[in-house]
């Protein structure tokens, strides 16, 4: 199953874009139904692990705070995920690796699975930030080719579409609202954090 | 290499009685509910007061439940398994993995086809949905809650569910765990006289080809599988209740895979809620429940889900075909062509006699008389689950049939002659029988003109072309189209030498027990999922005893006590068992005549039978008569000297040949040019199965079977996605046919008896099934083939009709024929 | 079925029901259970609460007040279906019911319950959107009226509050001159559509067409209404043209994907056939047109 699409980012340009969508926590708070996106290594537990509460968002959170946490490449995370339609909203272990990030290009590979309710998924993703071309704004272009075995897979296949459509359009808006934030609030942050990488 | 049938032997000797046998057409019944007559199904009072005692109705003291945890990958290997969680929970007994099996030898079963199964997946899952684990529990939802919590790792691997992307080069590999299997090819399988065949086709005036799939269906039966195993460790003895088509055959097999001694298993199959083929293999399910049993000392129940049964147990069909067929310029047919590649799933698990490959597909001359044919076949392994049933057909007659009726069609409209001339001219003639085919088969009797003439004037056929051509002409919205298919099944396997299962050879059994009081038991080897054996055997006792069909009782299904059997299948429990039944009834009758020579006080030659008055009498002393029941209490209470008391036998029959009915369908249908949706004007079945025992059964039968072939022809699929993940695993994507979707049935037969049998019956259950789809298909063809149109695949859901008419420009927008009145107050409708 | 276990409560009045879906933390409210039961029994939908309102007797009518025709949420199918009203004046609800699933889910299942699940595939969203109806909630704020049209956002998604429970829905009563319908393609009873379309057509008397409604089953993300051959049927007067070119526009709008119930390009078709059946049934219905064949069949 393949999908992709594009989403315009008015008003933020490509390097703010890319410092927040290198943000573990300012992803989980833009994935609705997302508990936590955190570095994980062999050892984690799922039943055990209980996440961090109260993390500095941007744009209040420290530049250097950000700088650390931002993706990796080669690191592996762990991501709880609810997702919902309608009465059906199971709950996806989910295990992401990082595989590529292009500072130049602002461009992010990376490749996931995850499990729940008798399905399972797993995808490679990526997403590229272009300039507008006719604004200041960003062109974020994103594309994912996903398994999907089990349950959902053989009863839900003609409703995976639009309901990944909509999480992924709900994550941009959401994503477009928090760069708003940044511009608002603080503009330098993102300009300080960019330095460190 | 090739395996024909072989001719049986010319000195082989038909059973038959010495007044010739009964002629039901002659005199019916004779009251008593003999043959011919429509006794009242034994069985309907109690499935319909809910008094029938299936599978899931038995229970027993401390009874556990089994569910088990499945795959959600088509192919992927088990890196672990972690029970752990479900074994923490209260009711929770046990978590079973093929690590528990191995240490009891049963992690693996073998198939029909000398294949190995897992029981449980070992190391490697090879289709969606396969048993990896198993959860025991004191309750059937705790069972379902404990199997959510079996933690798999899994280690996915690329699937393959299409035969012929599994036969390229670097397809995924579905069994790398046999040591000779470097690729996913089965075997190769060819029949007939390639030569002979090629040098037909180079000399043929015209030649024609199709390509056809005869899609993936699933059985579906009402009841799903299950099984209520009980080891009972004071007696050794294991008693696995379970919903088995075949119990003796079962227990033979249960037997070998547990290393319990054969006498110390017993199987009982009770009342069964529909097989239709699927009830034939061993599922793992039934395996995991006695080993569960065995290991717990405990009863234990297993239940499968609709969706586990139409995803994990035995499919049908699933054959891309080629056919071809070389004829004269003036439709006589010389010769057919066809090539398969057969998709048989993950394991090799189809059910046919061991000595064909490829079950009875050889018979795919169907009806007529074609000199030279020749037939391959290719076997792949694919990520899908296992199969290759006979569903309600005899072993893959279903595909030939629908292969040769399709290209006779395609022969027809390439000639532009009339489909039901062509046949005619090509008919195996009356008094050829028997006959020998292209490819072996021996035909016992037929007269498919008669059938096919009959069919003809109950359809009102040269109306319907008639009214096929002006719709044509007017551009109506609705074309007509008049479909035939003048089949030919072979049934009633089989002959031991050549049809065997597992070794066993395919004979069966009836074992009849007169009482003094003067009623009779008969218990069979063969086994009822709905056929009304418990009616028709009785029937057939009934007419070759005199007595009453009240009087007879019929036992089948506890291998405890009945005689073995190969199991019910394949149309062939009347052309064997009901042989059996007859045979043994004539041997009781045998004995009954010195009993009544002792009665009545006369030498025992001198004692005739008299099959209209069912009584015995001193030969040229009617008066001087005795009936069964006296007969009955003679035997035990006044028996002659020279003979044992008690009044019984016991047949094994080896039907000398198999039983070939035939029949000829017409379908009309009409076919809307704006949808694509088909509906049936005419819906005509003239079936011959030889001598009809209970033609109310019958008809019941063929309804059934015509509904499932409406269900094939035009809704049924199973289908899989590139992940093979099952996308129409489930009845809200498997779409069985309802009431809704059945036209109103127009039956009628003809009566050819078979010269073997004893009785001349044939078997019919299987013949709508096998006959109908093609059938339907060549209507919705013919609809179109004005324009071109050759072949449309099943199943023929509105949007594939559509996209054929619209590709042939057939298709019709709805204002194309419209106008509008608006009433005289209204202003005209093109302003 | 053999669900996941579940809290269970049964609410007797809407008040109650209103309450417990505050209070309780994520909630499922089960009416017919045509879906939700599927659902629980294939394991996908694991709810910890359920909120059964089939005790609410309240909520069971079916009837025309206040110029509307108003459907309770415990108001079956298979009441519309036998119900007089529905046969007389309400085309589009008389020619749905019978088409939704089969006889014992319409026997249980719900017409608001149909509405509140959102599939796309269902049949009373594009009846709803065809009158313009609408759907009547009920929360701790009280109750609010939600068009049709605002209310279906995606599959299984809706405006709805999590503690919102929809207590009808309605659509306006008829004038003399509507006239409605609903065709649906389906493979076979009980299969959902391939496609569907409902229509409404109020006429002028003048014999023109005074506001038409059509929604679409099947073809989209949601129920869908199809504006454009909407906007170009008012003002005109019937007739086979006019309707073929609503068809068209109808079938431009749609936005159907390829699955196992046809190619997109076969149903966004099959919205041209559907929508010119329904506008000719809804003309005749009105009163307004006989629509004739030329030829037998």
């Amino acid at each position: 199953m393949e999908f992709d699409g594009e989403f315009e980012l008015d008003g933020v340009p490509p390097e703010k874009a890319w410092v927040v969508l290198s943000d573990p926590v300012a992803v989980r708070d833009s994935l609705k139904g997302c508990q936590y996106i955190t570095p994980m290594d062999d050892s984690f537990e799922w039943d055990s692990f209980e996440p961090e509460e109260d993390v500095p968002t941007l744009p209040e959170a420290e530049a250097d705070d950000v700088a650390s946490r931002a993706f990796r490449t080669g690191q592996k995370y762990a991501a709880l995920m609810q997702v919902g339609v309608g009465s059906v909203k199971p709950k996806f272990e989910t295990t992401v690796t990082i595989d590529d990030r292009d500072e130049e290009d602002f461009e992010m590979t990376a490749t996931g699975s995850g499990s729940a309710s008798g399905s399972s998924f797993s995808m490679e993703s990526g997403m590229r930030i272009h300039p507008q071309e006719d604004g200041d704004g960003s062109r974020i272009e994103w594309w994912t080719e996903a398994d999907i075995s089990g349950r959902i897979a053989q009863l839900g296949g003609r409703v995976i579409n639009p309901v990944a459509n909509k999480i992924v359009n709900n994550f941009f808006t959401s994503i477009e609202s928090q760069m708003t934030d940044v511009e608002e609030t603080d503009s330098g942050v993102t300009d300080r954090i960019r330095g460190m990488f | 290499m090739s395996s024909e049938p072989d001719t049986p032997d010319a000195e082989t000797e038909y059973q038959h009685d010495e007044d010739g046998g009964p002629d039901p057409e002659k005199h019916c019944g004779h009251g008593r509910g003999g043959m011919g007559e429509e006794v009242t199904r034994k069985e309907d009072k109690r499935f319909i007061t809910g008094r029938g005692n299936y599978v899931d109705d038995i229970k027993k003291p401390g009874m556990l439940h089994c569910e088990i945890v499945r795959s959600p990958h088509a192919h992927a290997r088990i890196e672990n398994i972690d029970g752990s969680r479900a074994e923490a929970m209260d009711d929770v007994v046990a978590v079973l993995t093929a690590d528990d099996l191995l240490e009891h030898d049963l992690a693996t079963m073998p198939t029909l086809m000398d294949d190995t199964q897992d029981v449980l997946v070992n190391e490697k899952v090879k289709f969606q949905s396969q048993e990896v684990a198993a959860v025991i529990a004191t309750d059937r939802y705790t069972a379902k809650d404990g199997a959510q919590k079996v933690e798999v790792e899994y280690d996915v691997l690329d699937p393959v569910v299409d035969a012929a992307e599994a036969l390229e080069e670097d397809a995924p590999l579905v069994r790398d765990e046999l040591d000779d299997q470097e690729d996913n090819h089965i075997f190769d399988w060819d029949t007939g006289d390639k030569e002979a065949t090629e040098a037909v086709f180079d000399e043929a005036d015209v030649t024609v080809e199709e390509d056809m799939l005869y899609q993936r269906l699933h059985p579906a039966p009402i009841e799903t599988c299950g099984a209520v195993a009980d080891w009972d460790p004071g007696m050794d003895k294991m008693t696995v209740h379970m919903t088995s088509q075949a119990p003796h055959a079962h227990r033979t097999l249960f037997s070998q895979v547990s290393g319990i001694p054969e006498h110390k298993v017993r199987i009982v199959s009770p009342d069964v809620g529909g097989g239709f083929g699927n009830k034939v293999p061993i599922y793992p399910g039934y395996v995991v429940a006695a080993a569960a049993s065995y290991v717990l000392e405990q009863p234990v129940k297993w239940i499968e889900e609709r969706s586990e049964n139409i995803q994990t147990t035995g499919f049908a069909r699933d054959y891309d075909m080629t056919g071809e067929l070389a004829a004269t310029e003036d439709g006589m047919i010389e010769g057919v062509k066809v090539d398969v590649l057969a998709n048989h799933g993950a394991y090799n698990a189809a059910a046919q006699p061991s000595k064909f490959p490829a079950g009875f597909f050889n018979i795919f001359t169907g009806s007529y008389d074609i000199e030279a044919a020749y037939g391959s076949l290719t076997a792949a392994f694919t990520n899908t689950a296992p199969g290759g049933v006979a569903y309600r057909c005899s072993f893959r007659v279903t595909e030939a049939v629908y292969l040769i009726e399709r290209m006779v069609k395609v022969l027809a409209d390439e000639l532009e002659m009339d489909p039901a001339e062509i046949r005619r001219k090509n008919f195996i003639p009356s008094d050829a029988f028997p006959y020998e085919s292209a490819t072996g088969w021996n035909y016992d009797s037929g007269d498919y003109e008669k059938a096919l003439d009959k069919a003809l004037e109950m359809a009102d056929y040269e109306h319907y072309r008639e009214e096929q051509q002006r719709r044509i002409a007017e551009d109506a919205d609705k074309l007509i189209g008049i479909g035939i298919s003048s089949f030919t099944e072979v049934v009633g396997a089989g002959p031991g030498k050549q049809c065997d299962i597992a070794g066993i050879e395919m004979f069966d059994s009836a074992d009849l027990r007169v009482n003094p009081t003067g009623n009779a038991v008969l218990r069979v080897g063969v086994q009822t999922q709905g056929q009304g054996h418990e009616t028709t055997f009785a029937q057939i006792v009934a007419e070759e005893l005199g007595m009453d069909v009240d009087n007879i009782s019929v036992e089948h299904g506890d291998t405890d006590t009945e005689p073995y059997g190969l199991g019910t299948y394949g149309s062939r429990s009347t052309p064997v068992a009901g042989a059996a039944a007859a045979v043994a009834a004539r041997k009781v009758r045998d004995k009954a005549k010195s009993i009544a020579a002792n009665e009545l006080e006369a030498a025992e030659e001198d004692i005739e039978w008299d099959r209209e008055s069912g009584e015995f009498h001193v030969a040229g002393a009617p008066d001087r008569s005795i009936t069964i029941t006296e007969i009955a209490a003679g035997a035990y209470m006044n028996h002659p000297g020279d003979e044992e008391p008690g009044l019984e036998a016991v047949n094994y029959y080896d039907p000398p040949e198999m039983t070939y009915p035939f029949g000829s369908y017409i379908v009309i249908v009409e076919v809307d040019r704006e949808t694509g949706e088909v509906e049936f004007e005419k819906f005509v079945a003239v079936d011959d199965c030889g001598n009809r025992i209970n033609p109310m059964i019958i008809e019941g039968q063929i309804h059934g079977g015509l509904a499932q072939g409406i269900g094939t022809a035009m809704l049924e699929k199973v289908t899989y996605d590139d992940n093979g993940n099952v996308t129409g695993g489930d009845f809200m994507n498997y779409l069985l046919p309802t009431a809704n979707e059945i036209p109103n049935f127009e039956t009628g037969h003809t009566v050819t008896p078979s010269p073997h049998h004893p009785i001349g019956a044939k078997g019919v259950g299987e013949s709508p099934t096998v006959g109908s789809p093609p059938a339907i298909v060549n209507a919705v063809v013919d609809a179109m083939s004005h324009a071109g149109v050759s072949h449309v695949e099943m199943p023929m859901t509105p949007d594939v009709v559509w996209e054929t008419l619209d590709d042939v420009g057939l298709s019709h927008q709805p204002a194309h024929n419209v106008e509008f009145d608006l009433g005289d107050d209204a202003e005209p409708a093109d302003d | 079925m053999k669900s996941a276990p579940f809290e269970h409560h049964e609410p007797t009045t809407v008040d109650e029901a209103v309450s417990l879906l505050e209070s309780l933390d994520d909630p499922t409210i089960l009416a017919g259970g045509q879906s939700l039961v599927p659902m629980l029994r294939f394991r996908l939908a694991n709810p910890d609460v359920v909120v059964d309102i089939n005790g609410i007797d309240s909520l069971d009518y079916l009837r025309e007040e206040d110029g509307h025709l108003r459907v309770g949420a415990l108001a079956r199918h298979a009441d519309v279906a036998e119900s007089d009203v529905i046969d007389e004046k309400y085309g589009s609800f008389a020619d749905a019911a019978p088409l939704v699933a089969d006889p014992q889910i319409r026997n249980r299942g719900t017409v608001v319950g149909s509405v509140a699940q959102a599939d796309p595939k269902g049949d009373w969203g594009s009846v709803l959107l065809a009158h313009e109806g609408e759907v009547v909630a009920r929360g701790p704020d009280g109750e609010r009226a939600i068009p049709a049209e605002e209310f279906f956002l995606l599959p299984y998604d809706t405006t709805l509050g999590e503690d919102e429970l929809i207590t009808e829905v309605r659509v306006p009563t008829p004038s003399p001159n509507e006239g409605s319908a609903y065709h649906k393609l389906k493979r076979k009873t009980g299969d959902y559509a391939m496609a569907g379309v409902g229509v409404r057509l109020t006429f002028n008397d003048d014999g023109t067409i005074e506001s038409a409604g059509i929604g679409m089953t099947a073809v989209d993300i949601t129920n869908a209404r199809a504006t454009d051959a909407e906007e170009h049927l008012e003002g005109e007067r019937p007739s086979p043209d006019l309707f073929a070119a609503a068809g068209e526009l109808a079938a431009e709008q749609s936005n159907p994907e390829s699955d196992e119930h046809g190619g997109a390009d076969y149903k966004a078709r099959m919205v041209d056939v559907l929508t010119q059946r329904a506008l000719g049934d809804a003309a005749e219905r009105a009163g307004t047109v006989t629509v004739k064949r030329r030829v037998t069949q």
